[in-house]
């Protein structure tokens, strides 16, 4: 069945997706063909996700909405017959303050018109949760309320009377256990029960104060009167009331009944041809009758419609919580103690950092040969078959040692250390940790001019730059995303770890037994981490003293309680998401970067090849930074990828004709140092150099479509390699002058 | 003969080379002199219904003129219908006010924004708005207007005139002629001279703040302001303008913030500072912090020294930082309680003596 409706619904749904960062593929599920949709609605750390996982398994699709950066998911599930779409919107505590993620959710249940609004709720925490549902029940009846985490809630000693909550809020209350799936089956009854109107529904509205009430009661039924389909009149007039911009521009454009569900006209506006702006008298006369209304009000209504709203929950909370301890238990209560410690908390933190790191890249070695042993086995073969086919020399060389070679080398250098780095990121993050960790350490960034949670952001760089940019839209405040943002960079990607291992492995952890290598591996990665920490201070910094001047605003941290992570959530998000976002534009960033780079190593002009030529050229511009020509080469070559820095700088140190790999780290170190005439000076420079250059172009096009804005895409880009130049020239200046 | 062609086609090129120069300079010029005539505007509309003879010297004064330049400006002001010259006196003529009121208006709501939305110093607020002012159309700040949420009020305490107000009104009592005792709130600062102003921020006077009058001498005043003793000069306290705390408000004075409670002691929320204004002042109510909302300290961060802490509130740990926690005043639990028995005990003695 498909009513013009639904297509009105899809099509405001169509994902933008040039837009779209966290590409995932639709995995063979074709969601045009759905009955009823359903919205996901909630409060942060409720296990909105994990619900919506354990609904949709692997049929879902993650991007943007359109036009805005909020991250978007959406699949599908079938029940009793009946296809379902689902949409996931953003967590949000409340739909008045009209934060974009607040936005977002408030005009998808608006204008989205779902079927049937599934509102999942912490029934640890049922007051604050209940906010939410008071607040989308003034807009929709047809809400479903998923009481989540009643394990949890047992084991509290919290008691929740569901059935009397129902009676309550006027809508379905269905008691699930998202992780295990325990009532699942109830709630998708009850969504189809919903969907299909077999349940009545009466849902609760909140009282108001006598003087809003009033300014309500006579501007709803004007909305009404002008609007006949939309649903909720009373919340339209309470958002008129309130100044709410884009309600504002839906009445006063018409927009808003053509959006009602059932109305088949477009919108009762005529377009006018003066200016193209679509205007509806009778929209704008209710806009005014409403700022008329606004003045008869107290002028903190707001502060009274957010109290009334709290009231209401409150009490609701006290007629259904029965409560035999409703403090955090008192384990919970210890373990935050020992993370926030004055002098336990730094060590433990460092050392979750080392012991990450540490597992990644040991864990990584095997699986990482592994990938790279067949991967240059399929090349031997494709070299193979093309020369039977008798294609010429350059054609093979190009294709297979040019563009798969790139490929091949970023794809088994890069995929084991994301594929276990994020999902330890992830369990970090769902186990409750990581926003202790920019509690800890918010004074240091407050100093700054920056939000304690940057600490987050900055550990999501070590996976990768492009994902931490995106991870930085969990900063609400513009000033100080904006910092996490231009700062990101100085924390070393995944990228970058083969750079900085080998420096480490030849240069530091060579004068040491084998048995420690890999242990002083991890170590002078961390001393590399330490200075690009130093740096994204030094310019968080000057950054808010200069061209982002202002104090450091609105902040708030929720810390969430400590859970057990959702293991195959993680999984998926961390692998599909992140791990597959990464690795795709890899593929697609480093192929051509691999065709250049054969081209450049095999095409002669006067005895030396091109690279050779260029490196001769920027060998004075190298020695000036401490570094030479091939390094700069190297690294001008790899803006795509960092991961092929290394085998570039072999590949034109030895003459070779395409990337390689030294057999061992003696060879490596005999190459550097004798051939190449590598100094100390050199290693430490190319370490600098590593950490503060200038971001990937997959991480400049990120900080681009973050920003909507090429100036601090520029900036983003110029500003690290200034630094990156002028801190390795000083360190030049200065060992030259004492050594 | 070719002397002078040559020298003609040099001052040509010349020309030629200059002339974008002089247009650019001739539009500077145009878009100062618009800013002079918009403040000529926004001075006579603060004046009011006072129309002194002066006005000449009050705008050279004000706009930092000569004598002349203020005249030649009056002059122009009537030329464009903009005032009509009454035996000595101006008056503003109905496009005047007009114009003069828009300007007002984007002045305040470019202020709320900048302190609300961009978390600019209060002190840099005015100076930054003396300059937008003069950029934003009547359709620009409709839309600041209810991007802001449709405020009454500057950062200043000013009322901000609405669409097709006719007046401005400035509302509040000098606090050097407010009675010594009674609590106050204070509506307005004025925000000239900068000096003064600032003097009166650094004691954390800004409007909305709740103080009494302790003691008045002829050198100055001692108040009370959220729990501080602070003293003003009287010249200082002249710019300060009071009103009577409405009865809906609850009275902060005499109460506590959030920041100086200890870890462990559960508070009750009494407001939220009117200081706390835009987005964060929306984001602490949804997030709970709302009046009579009980809240308790429990995870001071011990390397910043308590700053942030986490609070629980409805259920939720949430951390702030101090300079949120200090917006948000509180009362003891017990207090409350002990409040709530007394009136009950008010209450069964009245029921008491009604029965006898």
């Amino acid at each position: 069945m498909k009513t013009p409706t639904k297509t009105r619904a899809r099509t405001l749904l169509t994902p933008e997706c040039e837009a779209c960062p966290l590409f995932v593929n639709q995995l063979g599920i074709d969601l045009s063909n759905w009955d009823y949709l359903v919205a996901l609605a909630g409060n942060p750390n409720t296990g909105k996700s994990t619900l919506f996982n354990r609904l949709t398994g692997l049929k879902q699709h993650v991007g943007n909405w359109p036009g805005k950066t909020v991250t978007r998911a959406e699949g599908g599930f079938e029940f009793n017959g009946k296809r379902y779409k689902l949409v996931d919107l953003p967590g949000t505590y409340s739909l008045l303050s009209a934060s974009v993620e607040e936005e977002v959710a408030r005009d998808f249940i608006l204008f989205g018109h779902p079927d049937v609004v599934v509102i999942v709720v912490d029934a640890t925490a049922l007051e604050r949760n209940l906010n939410l549902v008071l607040q989308v029940l003034e807009i929709t009846d047809k809400v479903v309320v998923a009481l989540n985490l009643m394990d949890e809630a047992k084991r509290k000693g919290i008691r929740v009377e569901h059935r009397r909550l129902a009676r309550e809020l006027g809508v379905p209350v269905v008691p699930i256990v998202a992780r295990t799936g325990e009532g699942i089956s109830y709630l998708m009854q009850a969504v189809e029960d919903v969907a299909a109107g077999r349940v009545p529904l009466r849902p609760r509205r909140v009282p108001l104060s006598p003087s809003l009430r009033q300014a309500v009661d006579k501007l709803a039924p004007r909305v009404q009167a002008i609007f006949p389909d939309v649903s909720a009149p009373r919340w339209v007039a309470i958002r008129l009331l309130d100044g709410d911009l884009s309600v504002e521009e839906a009445v006063r454009t018409g927009q808003l009944g053509a959006l009602a569900p059932t109305s088949p006209r477009p919108a009762l506006a005529t377009p006018t041809p003066d200016d193209g702006h679509v205007h509806f008298p009778e929209g704008e006369a209710l806009v005014q009758q409403a700022h008329e209304l606004r003045r008869s009000l107290a002028a903190d209504f707001r502060d009274r419609l957010v109290e009334a709203l709290y009231a209401e929950a409150s009490r609701i909370t006290r007629a259904v919580v029965q409560a035999e301890g409703s403090r955090a238990s008192s384990w919970e209560e210890r373990i935050d103690r020992l993370v926030t410690h004055p002098v336990w908390g730094l060590p433990l933190m460092l050392l979750g950092l080392a012991v990450a790191f540490w597992i990644t890249i040991v864990g990584a070695n095997y699986p990482s040969e592994l990938l790279a042993r067949f991967l240059f086995t399929v090349e031997d073969m494709g070299v193979a078959l093309f020369q039977r086919v008798g294609l010429p020399w350059w054609i093979t060389g190009f294709f297979w040692q040019g563009v798969y070679r790139g490929l091949a080398w970023v794809v088994s250098v890069m995929l084991p250390p994301m594929a276990i780095f994020f999902p330890i990121f992830t369990i970090l993050e769902d186990l409750g940790y990581l926003p202790r960790v920019a509690f800890n350490l918010d004074w240091l960034f407050k100093r700054v001019g920056a939000h304690g949670k940057q600490a987050l952001t900055m550990t999501m760089g070590f996976g990768c730059n492009a994902a931490g940019v995106i991870a930085t839209r969990i900063i609400e405040s513009p000033r100080e995303r904006l910092i996490a943002i231009l700062t990101n960079n100085f924390v070393p990607c995944n990228g970058r770890w083969p750079t900085l291992i080998m420096l480490g492995t030849v240069f530091v952890a060579a004068a040491f037994p084998p048995g420690l290598s890999a242990l002083i591996a991890a170590g002078s990665v961390v001393a590399a981490v330490v200075v690009g920490i130093v740096f994204t201070f030094l310019t968080s910094w000057l950054l808010s003293r200069t061209l982002l001047r202002g104090e450091a605003s609105a902040f708030t941290l929720e810390l969430p309680p400590y859970r057990r992570p959702d293991i195959k959530r993680i999984l998926y998000t961390s692998l599909i998401d992140r791990t597959i976002f990464v690795l795709w534009r890899a593929v697609i960033m480093a192929a051509p970067a691999g065709g250049v780079i054969w081209i450049l190593a095999n095409i002669y002009v006067g005895g030396a090849s091109l690279a050779q030529h260029i490196a001769t050229f920027l060998d004075p511009f190298g020695r000036l930074l401490g570094l030479d020509g091939v390094i700069l080469l190297a690294y001008i070559i790899a803006i795509p990828a960092n991961e092929i820095v290394v085998p570039t700088m072999i590949m034109i140190y030895s003459g070779a004709g395409a990337m390689v790999e030294a057999e061992s780290l003696a060879e490596l170190r005999t190459l550097f140092v004798d051939q190449a005439g590598w100094t100390l000076l050199t290693a430490i420079s190319l370490m600098l150099f590593a950490v503060l250059h200038n971001p990937c172009s997959t991480t400049i096009l990120t900080i681009w479509k973050e920003t909507r804005s090429l100036k601090w895409a520029t900036v983003g880009a110029l500003m690290p390699l200034s630094i990156a130049f002028l801190v390795t020239f000083l360190v030049a200046r200065a060992w030259y002058l004492f050594f | 003969m070719s002397d002078v062609t040559g020298v003609l086609v040099v001052l040509g090129a010349l020309a030629v080379l200059a002339a974008p120069g002089l247009l650019r300079l001739k539009e500077a010029y145009r878009l100062r002199q618009r800013e002079t005539v918009e403040d000529a505007l926004k001075v006579l509309i603060e004046l009011g219904e006072q129309r002194p003879a002066n006005m000449a010297d009050i705008l050279a004064g004000r706009l930092h003129l000569s004598r002349r330049a203020a005249l030649r400006l009056i002059q122009l002001l009537s030329e464009r219908g903009l005032l009509r010259v009454e035996d000595d006196h101006v008056r503003l003529t109905p496009l005047g006010r007009a114009l003069g009121l828009h300007v007002v208006r984007a002045h305040r709501l470019w202020e709320c924004y900048l302190s609300d939305d961009a978390a600019v110093p209060l002190k840099d607020v005015h100076r930054l708005a003396e300059k937008a002012e003069h950029h934003l159309s009547p359709h620009d700040v409709r839309r600041l207007e209810a991007r802001m949420g449709y405020p009454r009020y500057d950062p200043h305490g000013d009322p901000i005139p609405r669409e097709g107000d006719e007046e401005v009104d400035r509302p509040g009592t000098p606090l050097t002629a407010w009675p010594v005792g009674t609590p106050a709130r204070i509506v307005h600062v004025e925000d000239e001279p900068e000096s003064l102003f600032a003097q009166v921020l650094a004691e954390g006077l800004t409007p909305g703040t709740q103080v009494i009058v302790v003691e008045r001498s002829p050198q100055g005043l001692h108040l009370q302001a959220d729990g501080n003793d602070i003293w003003l000069a009287t010249v200082v306290a002249s710019h300060v303008h009071v009103a009577p705390v409405p009865q809906d408000l609850p009275q902060t004075t005499g109460n506590m913030t959030l920041a100086e409670v200890p870890e462990g002691m559960p508070v009750k929320v009494v407001g939220l500072s009117p200081e706390v204004r835009g987005l964060l002042r929306r984001r602490l109510l949804d997030l709970g912090f709302t009046r009579g909302a009980v809240v308790e300290p429990v995870l001071r961060s011990s390397f910043g020294r308590g700053d942030p802490t986490a609070y629980r509130v409805r259920g939720t740990l949430i951390a702030l930082r101090r300079e949120q926690a200090q917006h948000i005043f509180v009362e003891p639990v017990n207090q409350a309680h002990q409040e709530e028995h007394h009136e009950n005990a008010d209450e069964n003695a009245r029921a008491h003596t009604v029965n006898t």
